[in-house]
C-alpha cells in the first residue's frame, strides 16, 4: 500500500520535473562571430514597451520600435540632436526648380553590416516593396507625396511606376506628385530605409534571426530573445563609427508599467520610457524625470452624423463645459497640457524654429478662473440649440476603451456635463478592438480619440477632418474645409501654407467636430549618468551617441 | 483497459473538434479584426492584408484550411507577430510556462496537502484557525496583488531578488510564489475538509481503537480517501496554470504562453486564437486522463470504464 502512495507522489514529481527539464527559456537567436561581453565593453540597457510585432522597417507602425530601427538602419536623412534633419546616407540632395524632382547622391563610404556597399538600387527596391499591395504595409500611406504611390497602394498601377529610379549605383532620382515641404523629414522614416533584395526576397523570416537581419545603421542586431530583450552591437562597417561610443545597447522588453519602474529602480535599465501615473508626483522633482511634448492631441469625437451632435452649438456647448485644467492637474497629474486648440504644442510653423501654437491663438481659455465664464457660454449655446438647462436633451453615451487614464477622463467629463449642463451621459467601456471598429464606422455618439503627427507639420493633424478621410471618426464634412486642405497640399511654400492651415484650424474650432482635451507629452526617466541622449520631435529616442559615466 | 483507452481518445478527439468549431465561430462573430489600428488603415490595404492571410475566403473554407494544416502539425502564421509561426510561438513559450506551472503546482500540492492534513488533525485548535486564516487570505487575494507586493517588497525595497525574466533559480522564487499562492490555499481547504470526512469514517475509528500509530493512520489509511478531490482539482489546475499565468508573466517579464493567450485574443490574431485554444483543450483533455489513471492508482476500488 505504502508503495503505491510513494509511487503516486513520485509520478507527480516526475511529471512536474519533466516540464522543468524541457526547453531552455524562450527562443533565442544569436549572430555568429559576435563575441560575448568583451572586457571593458560599454553597454547601455534601456526599456522598450511590449515585444515588437515586426522588425521589418516597411511594416512597422510602433513608435518605440521605430527607436530600435533608427539605431539599426539609416535613411537618406536622419535627425540630429538639434531636432533637424541632416544628410545621412545621402551626400547631397538637389531639388529641381518646380520642387518636384529630387536628385540624391549617396555617400561613397556607406556599407551594409555584412560589408557590401549600399546602392541606390537598395532604396528603389525598398520603396517599391513598401507600396506593393502584396507587402500590405499599413504604413504605405507615408509615401503619399511620391508620384503614383497612392495608385500603387490601391492596386491601380504597377509598383514599377513609383516615382523613384536608381540612375546608377550612387544616384537616385525621386519624382513627387506635388511639392512637399517635409519630404526631407520623410526620407528619415523607417519605411524609407533601404533594404537588400537578396536578403528580403523569398525569406518571410529574414527579420527573425540576427544572421539574416542585414542593416546599414550605426548598430546591428546581435540577439533577439522574444518577449525579453533585443541587443544591438556597434556596426564595424558604419561610416561614422568613430562617433559611436557604446559597444552594445540592450532594449529590455517591459510591458508592465510597475515592472518597468522596478527595473529602473534596481538599476537594470537606465531609461524607463513610461511610468505609472500615480508614481509621477514622487519622481517629478528628481533629475531623472523628463517631460517632453509628444506632438499629439487627446480629444473627444462627437458624431456629427447623429442627433443631437449634428448641431454645432451642442458640440460647442459640451466642449466648453469641460474643465481642462482639472483634467490635467487631477487626472493626468500634470503630465499633459490643457488644449485650447487642435494642433498640439511643438509643431512647427513657417520656419522650423517657430511654433504653430505660438503663431496661432487659443480658442477658449483653459484657466480655472475662466471656467465659470465658459460654462455660462455653454449654457447659452445649449439653450439656443433648444435644450435650456439640458431639458429635453437625450441621455448620451461616451464610448472608450478601458485603460486607467481613459476611464478617469471619461468619468470626470461625465460629471462635468451632469453638474454644469444637466446632461446625462453614460460611459460605455468597450474592448480595444471593438471600440476602434465602432469608432471607425461611426457607431457611437461620443468617443475617446487621440492623434499624433506622422511628421512635424500641422497638416498631419488637420488632414484628419477632410471629408471621408480614413481617420475622420467624427464624420465631419465641410467643402470649404476640404478646399483649404487641398490648397495646402498643392504647394510647399510654408509662407502660403501656414496661414491656410491656421484658417483650417479656426474652422474646426468653430464647428467643433471634436473637443480637444489635452496636448500629449511623454514622461520618462533617464539616469543622469547617461550623456548624449536626445529625442526628435516625433518622440523617437536616440541612444546611439550616448555615453555612460561612472 | 484497451477499450477504455480507445473510448477516451475518441471522446477527446470529439471534444477537441467541437471546441475548434465553437472557437472559430465565436472568434469570427466578435466585432473587430486583426487589421485595426488607432490610425485608420485604407480599405485597399485592409483588402491586401486579408488576401495575404487568406481571410478573404469564405469562413467554412478558412476553417477547413486551418484544420487541414492543423492535422499536418502546421498551426499557421501569426498575423500580429510578423514573420513568426504559431508553432514557433507556442513551442518556444510553452516550456517556460510549463516549468513555472509545474513548480508552482508541485509547491502548492506539497504545502496544501500538509497544511490541510495538519489543520484537520488539529481541528478547532489555534493551528487550525491560523491555517484557515492564511488559506482564506490566499483565496481572497488575487495573484496580481501578490505579484506586485512581492516585486515591490523583495525586488525594489529589500533588493533581495531579481525582478526580470527567469535566468537563474533565484529568478523563479517570486513568480512561483505568486502563482502557487491561490492553489495552495485552495488545496489546503480541500484537503482539510476531505481529511475531516475521512477521519470520521468507521474504519479510521476501528484503526484508532486498535491503537494504530497516528502517522500510519493518517498517511496510510485516511490520506488515500482524502486526496481524491485534490487529484481531481490538480489536473485541470496544472493545465490552467500553464496557460493562464498572464498577469504574473507580465509583471515579472516572463516569455510564457499565458501572455500569448490573452494578447492574441485582444489583437484578433485568428490563427493564434485557434492554436492556443486547441492547445489548451488538448492539455485539459490529457490532464483529465492522467487524473483518471491517478484515481485508479490511489483507490483500487475505482473501475476505469
Amino acid at each position: 500500500m505504502r508503495k503505491r502512495i510513494v509511487s503516486l507522489l513520485l509520478a507527480v514529481a516526475l511529471f512536474s520535473s519533466a516540464f522543468v527539464g524541457c526547453g531552455g527559456g524562450a527562443s533565442t537567436s544569436t549572430a555568429e562571430g559576435v563575441s560575448s561581453e568583451a572586457a571593458g565593453a560599454k553597454s547601455l540597457s534601456v526599456s522598450l514597451g511590449s515585444e515588437p510585432l515586426t522588425m521589418d522597417p516597411a511594416l512597422n507602425q510602433a513608435a518605440d520600435v521605430t527607436t530600435v530601427m533608427n539605431h539599426l538602419f539609416e535613411g537618406l536623412t536622419r535627425y540630429s540632436s538639434d531636432k533637424k534633419t541632416v544628410n545621412a546616407q545621402a551626400k547631397d540632395i538637389q531639388v529641381s526648380s518646380d520642387r518636384k524632382t529630387y536628385t540624391i547622391t549617396l555617400r561613397d563610404d556607406i556599407k551594409w553590416s555584412d560589408g557590401k556597399p549600399v546602392t541606390a538600387g537598395d532604396f528603389e527596391y525598398a520603396w517599391k516593396r513598401a507600396v506593393d499591395p502584396k507587402t500590405a504595409s499599413q504604413y504605405a500611406y507615408i509615401f503619399d507625396p511620391v508620384l503614383n504611390a497612392n495608385e500603387i497602394v490601391a492596386g491601380k498601377k504597377d509598383k514599377d511606376t513609383l516615382g523613384i529610379k536608381a540612375q546608377d549605383d550612387k544616384t537616385l532620382v525621386v519624382t513627387l506628385r506635388a511639392p512637399c515641404p517635409y519630404f526631407n523629414e520623410l526620407l528619415s522614416f523607417t519605411a524609407y530605409f533601404p533594404l537588400r533584395k537578396d536578403v528580403v526576397e523569398g525569406n518571410e523570416q529574414w527579420t527573425q534571426s540576427p544572421k539574416t537581419y542585414i542593416s546599414n545603421g550605426p548598430f546591428t542586431m546581435k540577439e533577439w530573445s522574444h518577449k525579453e530583450s533585443i541587443t544591438l552591437a556597434k556596426n564595424p562597417n558604419y561610416y561614422d563609427k568613430d562617433k559611436i561610443k557604446l559597444d552594445t545597447i540592450k532594449f529590455v522588453l517591459l510591458e508592465d508599467d510597475s515592472a518597468r519602474l522596478a527595473a529602473y529602480q534596481n538599476g537594470e535599465i537606465s531609461f524607463c520610457y513610461a511610468i505609472p501615473t500615480e508614481e509621477i508626483p514622487s519622481w517629478q522633482s528628481k533629475p531623472d524625470f523628463q517631460k517632453v511634448p509628444d506632438l499629439g492631441t487627446n480629444f473627444v469625437d462627437f458624431n456629427c452624423k447623429k442627433k443631437p451632435f449634428d448641431d454645432p452649438k451642442v458640440r460647442k456647448a459640451l466642449s466648453l463645459a469641460i474643465d481642462r485644467s482639472y483634467l490635467v492637474d487631477t487626472v493626468t497629474k500634470k503630465t499633459q497640457t490643457a488644449a485650447a486648440a487642435f494642433v498640439p504644442v511643438g509643431v512647427r510653423d513657417v520656419e522650423p524654429t517657430q511654433e504653430f501654437r505660438k503663431a496661432g491663438k487659443d480658442f477658449y481659455s483653459v484657466s480655472t478662473e475662466d471656467y465659470e465664464k465658459n460654462v455660462a457660454e455653454a449654457k447659452k449655446l445649449l439653450a439656443e440649440a433648444g435644450y435650456p438647462d439640458g431639458k429635453g436633451f437625450p441621455t448620451v453615451e461616451y464610448a472608450t476603451n478601458p485603460a486607467s487614464l481613459n476611464n478617469a477622463m471619461a468619468e470626470a467629463i461625465q460629471n462635468m456635463w451632469k453638474t454644469q449642463l444637466g446632461i446625462n451621459c453614460t460611459i460605455s467601456q468597450q474592448e480595444w478592438s471593438v471600440f476602434i471598429d465602432s469608432r471607425n464606422k461611426g457607431n457611437y455618439q461620443i468617443a475617446r480619440d487621440a492623434f499624433g503627427v506622422d511628421f512635424n507639420d500641422p497638416v498631419s493633424m488637420l488632414d484628419l477632418f477632410v471629408t471621408d478621410g480614413g481617420n475622420n471618426s467624427s464624420k465631419y464634412s465641410n467643402p470649404e474645409y476640404d478646399k483649404i486642405i487641398a490648397q495646402v497640399k498643392s504647394t510647399d511654400d510654408n509662407k502660403v501654407r501656414m496661414p491656410l492651415l491656421h484658417q483650417a484650424e479656426e474652422i474646426i474650432m468653430r464647428d467643433m467636430p471634436v473637443a480637444p482635451l489635452t496636448y500629449r507629452s511623454r514622461v520618462f526617466l533617464l539616469n543622469p549618468n547617461v550623456k548624449g541622449y536626445y529625442e526628435n520631435p516625433m518622440g523617437f529616442d536616440y541612444f546611439m551617441y550616448a555615453t555612460v559615466e561612472g | 483497459m484497451i477499450k477504455y483507452v480507445i473510448k477516451r481518445v475518441g471522446y477527446a478527439l470529439l471534444t477537441i473538434f467541437l471546441i475548434s468549431i465553437i472557437t472559430f465561430t465565436l472568434m469570427n462573430m466578435i466585432p473587430g479584426g486583426p487589421f485595426l489600428s488607432e490610425k485608420a488603415v485604407s480599405p485597399e490595404t485592409t483588402q491586401a492584408l486579408k488576401v495575404k492571410y487568406g481571410l478573404d475566403k469564405p469562413l467554412p473554407e478558412q476553417y477547413i484550411t486551418f484544420m487541414k494544416n492543423f492535422i499536418h502539425g502546421d498551426l499557421g502564421l501569426s498575423i500580429k507577430q510578423k514573420g513568426r509561426t504559431a508553432n514557433d510561438i507556442i513551442f518556444s513559450t510553452f516550456p517556460v510556462s510549463a516549468r513555472l506551472a509545474g513548480m508552482s503546482v508541485l509547491l502548492a500540492l506539497v504545502l496544501g496537502v500538509t497544511m490541510g492534513s495538519v489543520a484537520a488533525l488539529n481541528r478547532g485548535k489555534w493551528v487550525d484557525s491560523l491555517l484557515m486564516v492564511i488559506s482564506t487570505l490566499g483565496i481572497a487575494v488575487p495573484s496580481f496583488v501578490v505579484a506586485s507586493f512581492l516585486l515591490i517588497t523583495f525586488g525594489v525595497n529589500l533588493h533581495l531578488l531579481p525582478t526580470l525574466g527567469l535566468k537563474t533559480p533565484l529568478h523563479y522564487i517570486m513568480p512561483v510564489a505568486a502563482l502557487s499562492f491561490y492553489p495552495t490555499a485552495y488545496i489546503t481547504r480541500l484537503m482539510r475538509s476531505s481529511m475531516l470526512d475521512a477521519l470520521n469514517q468507521d474504519y479510521i475509528r476501528t484503526a484508532k481503537a486498535k491503537g494504530v500509530n497516528k502517522f500510519v493512520m493518517l498517511f496510510k489509511h485516511a490520506m488515500r480517501n482524502a486526496i481524491i478531490p485534490v487529484i481531481t482539482y490538480v489536473g485541470p489546475l496544472l493545465a490552467y496554470t500553464m496557460t493562464g499565468s498572464f498577469v504574473v508573466e507580465k509583471i515579472f517579464t516572463i516569455p510564457g504562453l499565458g501572455r500569448e493567450f490573452i494578447n492574441c485574443i485582444t489583437g484578433r490574431d485568428y490563427p493564434m486564437v485557434m492554436s492556443t485554444t486547441i492547445f489548451l483543450a488538448v492539455l485539459l483533455v490529457f490532464m483529465n486522463v492522467v487524473v483518471d489513471i491517478c484515481y485508479k492508482l490511489v483507490d483500487p476500488r475505482i473501475k476505469l470504464k
